[in-house]
């Protein structure tokens, strides 16, 4: 069994399985979470066979993108992302998953660079990610503020609160839509 | 409309969602209440009494309180002169058909140009009351549908008190400020706003900011456009925005932004809002 999951592990990280391989070795890995030990294992192996330096990701880095990617606003999206969101939702549960593990992937890939010291890797990594929190933190505060702003002068103006009592059970920004082509 | 007492279950159909809710009308001399009482979930009762919507929401215990509500009707707002509108709209009458088992004329009324929507009402041939009402686009999609599945005239109902205690926290008032003289307006519209006319003038707070909102109310008769006017922020989203049936256009102009919302299209929201011009 453990030298199955870890050829599937080489496999993923090789970037040679398919689809459906692919959804289960997800599947594998959520259910047992210590597996992905083993894969930062071979993924630093990986890279220091090829002579390549490496920084090895907390185990709970993944989690931390997915739960990020979970909680970004998804809000006052365009018609156009609306419509390219359905398609991706169509691929299903598994394959999303996938897609958000992959770009998990490639985001640590992008921070590997030089393991010499963890204190001088970790310091930028703390700024960033302070920044980050920062402008996040903005940009919902901004976005919350509009959808304030929209909802106090739908009040003001329609009926819809009265027959349809949505204005205080629905978040507006979930079904606004900003279009220039609309009747 | 106005002189009878009449209850019933209306459905009301609009953004993609069906409510049903029972309607009572009550009319007594010169005066009038209304009454919806929801069926489903989120529970409310709705009264509009003397120029006032209160909507108390059952399960939160939250209570809305709208002093100045745009609206004149829950089921179809209608022009007091038809004929007044024969330069923004043309009326044709439809063949007889049957809403909630009676008997109804159906009229259409057909905008002129692309700035309003078209509606087909069916009118009750026995008492003229409006039983059913759709909305359409321009491409002639259904936008909205509000139908009797059932109606009594009766010659007498009761009027109801709305519940006075009420916690005042709970309440969200809208409107409060009593409205304004159209003259204290520092903003003008330009043109007669294609075919809108002015109804009031108001100050209003929104609550997010202490400054106040000036909220200018039109209306071609059958829709109602309001006209909001505040101090820009940093976050102003500016173009069009669309819930449902409702556009809005918001522009910046000087240090405000104008906001131009209604159940109209686009254009008329987009050049509304355009047309505004400060004195």
């Amino acid at each position: 069994m453990n030298k199955e999951i870890n050829q599937k592990i080489s496999q993923f990280l090789d970037d040679e399985l398919d689809h459906a391989e692919l959804d289960d070795f997800l599947l594998k890995i959520k259910q047992q979470p210590q597996l992905k030990n083993t894969m930062n294992r071979y993924y630093a192996i990986s890279h220091l066979l090829s002579g390549k330096d490496v920084l090895i990701a907390d185990v709970g880095f993944l989690d931390k993108v997915g739960q990020e990617i979970e909680q970004e606003p998804y809000h006052f999206l365009s018609k156009r992302s609306i419509k390219r969101s359905i398609k991706l939702r169509s691929f299903g549960f598994w394959s999303k998953a996938s897609v958000a593990m992959v770009a998990s992937f490639a985001i640590i890939a992008a921070i590997v660079s030089q393991q010499i010291n963890v204190t001088t890797i970790q310091a930028p990594q703390i700024l960033v990610k302070n920044k980050s929190i920062k402008e996040g933190t903005a940009i919902k505060t901004a976005k919350s503020s509009q959808h304030e702003r929209f909802k106090a002068y739908l009040q003001a103006h329609s009926d819809d609160i009265y027959t349809h009592g949505s204005l205080s059970y629905q978040p507006l920004a979930r079904v606004v839509n900003f279009s220039s082509n609309n009747n | 409309m106005k002189t009878l007492n009449y209850q019933g279950t209306v459905a009301f159909f609009k953004n993609g969602r069906l409510d049903t809710m029972k309607h009572t009308h009550v009319a007594d001399q010169k005066i009038e209440q209304e009454r919806l009482l929801s069926l489903n979930s989120p529970m409310r009762e709705v009264i509009r009494d003397a120029g006032t919507i209160s909507c108390i929401f059952n399960k939160s215990k939250k209570v809305i309180v709208n002093h100045r509500p745009v609206s004149r009707s829950f089921i179809v707002d209608l022009p007091i002169d038809f004929s007044a509108l024969n330069t923004i709209y043309r009326y044709s009458l439809g063949e007889e058909e049957f809403v909630a088992m009676r008997s109804s004329q159906t009229v259409f009324i057909k905008p002129v140009d692309q700035y309003r929507y078209p509606r087909k009402i069916w009118i009750d041939r026995e008492y003229f009351l409006p039983l059913k009402v759709e909305v359409y686009n321009l491409a002639g999609e259904t936008l909205e549908q509000v139908v009797y599945t059932d109606i009594q005239v009766v010659d007498t109902l009761k009027f109801v008190k709305v519940e006075k205690n009420l916690d005042d926290t709970n309440i969200t008032h809208i409107h409060l400020q009593e409205t304004d003289a159209l003259e204290k307006m520092d903003f003008i519209l330009d043109e007669q706003a294609i075919g809108f006319h002015l109804v009031f003038f108001t100050r209003m707070d929104t609550g997010i900011s202490d400054k106040k909102v000036d909220h200018l109310l039109l209306s071609d008769g059958f829709s109602s456009v309001s006209v909001y006017r505040e101090v820009k922020s940093d976050d102003t989203q500016l173009g069009v925005q669309t819930l449902g049936t409702v556009n809005s256009f918001t522009r910046i102009a000087e240090d405000y932004q104008i906001t131009a919302m209604g159940d109209v299209p686009v254009k008329a929201v987009e050049e509304i809002a355009q047309g505004i011009a400060f004195q």
